[in-house]
């Protein structure tokens, strides 16, 4: 059961106010909002659900934007996987921020690419509803959905 | 000769630093309610560029001038966390604006973090502390001078580093100060906003970033007066972001509504 910690002293009228409504409303508005759970590989085979092969990956891919959410989280990014091999996607939104421009390469059923940390780190891509698709990392975690834009609409540079 | 050399040094090193301060603002970003957003024609609920919109927002001017509020982004620059922060306020009646420090030149990062979402290293000093308190005065100063802003109803805005940056500024003058993702105490840390502004501080208990049990409260010593600090500690997930949980929307939320927009 999630918890909401409050930590105050003394409070006066304003704060009092501010406070009720911290213990009474927080709780009960949390539990009305149902969110999308990250799950896991073992999680979709049991559900039938296999990972993209070599050929769709290369057409869901190449040249397109790729749309990141990662699931209960604000984290997201917009790349775009242009045809060169180059990715390019910026921290804040479309040319918004800091601008990412690395490699990336589809092999043996998988996306790979420089990771933030300099190395190789590949993804498998699984279906999920409404033509999205998990992104299950290495240690077999599906936390992200992909929404794949033909092109780059956004106008990423 | 040598003294015309260091001066000229000395000029370039000036006129390098002024054109940095002025970038993090003029590339950085705005998001505006949507009332204003539709009189200058800017987008309504996406972030966009302050250099794309400079003239029009100079330009226009309101009868009912807008509370602003200036966003201090972390370590990884503007996020999508930010820009969840940046929606949020806008849409509670804020201009909402985005210094960024990573349009300086020649900066390195500050921190990585691997695709699991794990940090492999932050830097975080107090010069570049520094740096960035620089960044929200500046910033500060321009909105302030926008000619549908309010520039008494000054709300100041930061997650993960860019809550340190909002401890660190040291300012009386803030209708209200808010801190997410940052615990305002560390081996080289140990700053809170000033004891004058109101103060909501909101983390995640278990955060892969942040030491645990380090929260932005009024606990002895801290520097804050307990009847205008709010600390929020919330459970139920590991992750650094905060505001994908309706209970930290909802806070923020009430927050803002007493403390800016219906004060004086």
């Amino acid at each position: 059961m999630p918890q909401v910690a409050i930590s105050v002293s003394r409070p006066r009228a304003t704060m009092s106010g501010f406070l009720l409504f911290l213990m009474v409303a927080l709780p009960a508005s949390h539990q009305a909002r149902a969110q999308t759970e990250p799950t896991t590989v073992r999680a979709l085979q049991a559900q039938g659900k296999s990972a993209v092969g070599q050929d769709q990956l290369e057409s869901l891919i190449v040249g397109n934007t790729l749309s990141h959410q990662k699931l209960k989280s604000t984290v997201a990014f917009d790349m775009w996987y242009r045809p060169d091999g180059q990715r390019v996607y910026w921290t804040g939104g479309p040319n918004i921020g800091r601008r990412f421009e690395g490699w990336y390469k589809i092999k043996d059923g998988q996306r790979c690419e420089l990771s933030g940390g300099g190395g190789e780190v590949c993804f498998r891509l699984f279906p999920a509803e409404e033509g999205r698709y998990f992104l299950c990392d290495q240690n077999d975690r599906c936390d992200w959905i992909l929404g794949i834009e033909k092109g780059n609409p956004l106008g990423i540079e | 000769m040598k003294k015309l050399i260091s001066l000229s040094l000395a000029l370039l090193c000036l006129s390098v630093r002024a054109g940095d301060i002025e970038a993090t603002w003029s590339q950085g970003a705005f998001l505006l309610p949507k009332t204003v957003a539709a009189q200058i024609g800017s987008p309504q609920g996406s972030l966009v560029r302050v250099d794309r919109f400079a003239t029009k927002l100079n330009a226009y001017e309101s009868v009912e001038r807008v509370p602003v509020a200036i966003v201090m982004h972390g370590c990884s620059g503007i996020t999508a966390e930010n820009a969840a922060a940046a929606k949020l306020l806008a849409g509670v009646g804020f201009a909402v604006f985005l210094p960024n420090y990573y349009a300086r030149s020649n900066v390195s990062p500050i921190c990585a973090g691997s695709a699991e979402g794990v940090p492999y290293f932050a830097a975080v000093t107090p010069q570049l502390v520094k740096l960035r308190t620089e960044e929200f005065h500046y910033a500060l100063s321009k909105a302030q001078t926008l000619p549908f802003v309010d520039p008494k109803k000054v709300l100041a805005y930061g997650h993960s580093m860019g809550g340190g940056v909002v401890a660190a500024l040291g300012r009386s003058d803030l209708k209200a100060a808010i801190i997410t993702g940052w615990p305002c105490s560390s081996p080289s840390f140990h700053q809170q906003s000033h004891p004058a502004v109101p103060q909501l501080a909101i983390r995640f208990k278990d955060d892969p970033w942040l030491p645990a049990g380090w929260e932005c409260d009024a606990k002895p010593f801290s520097g804050r007066d307990g009847t205008n600090t709010v600390s929020l500690v919330l459970d139920g997930q590991r992750t650094h972001e905060v505001l994908h949980d309706i209970r930290a929307q909802e806070a923020i939320r009430q927050f803002v509504k007493t403390y800016v927009l219906k004060g004086e």
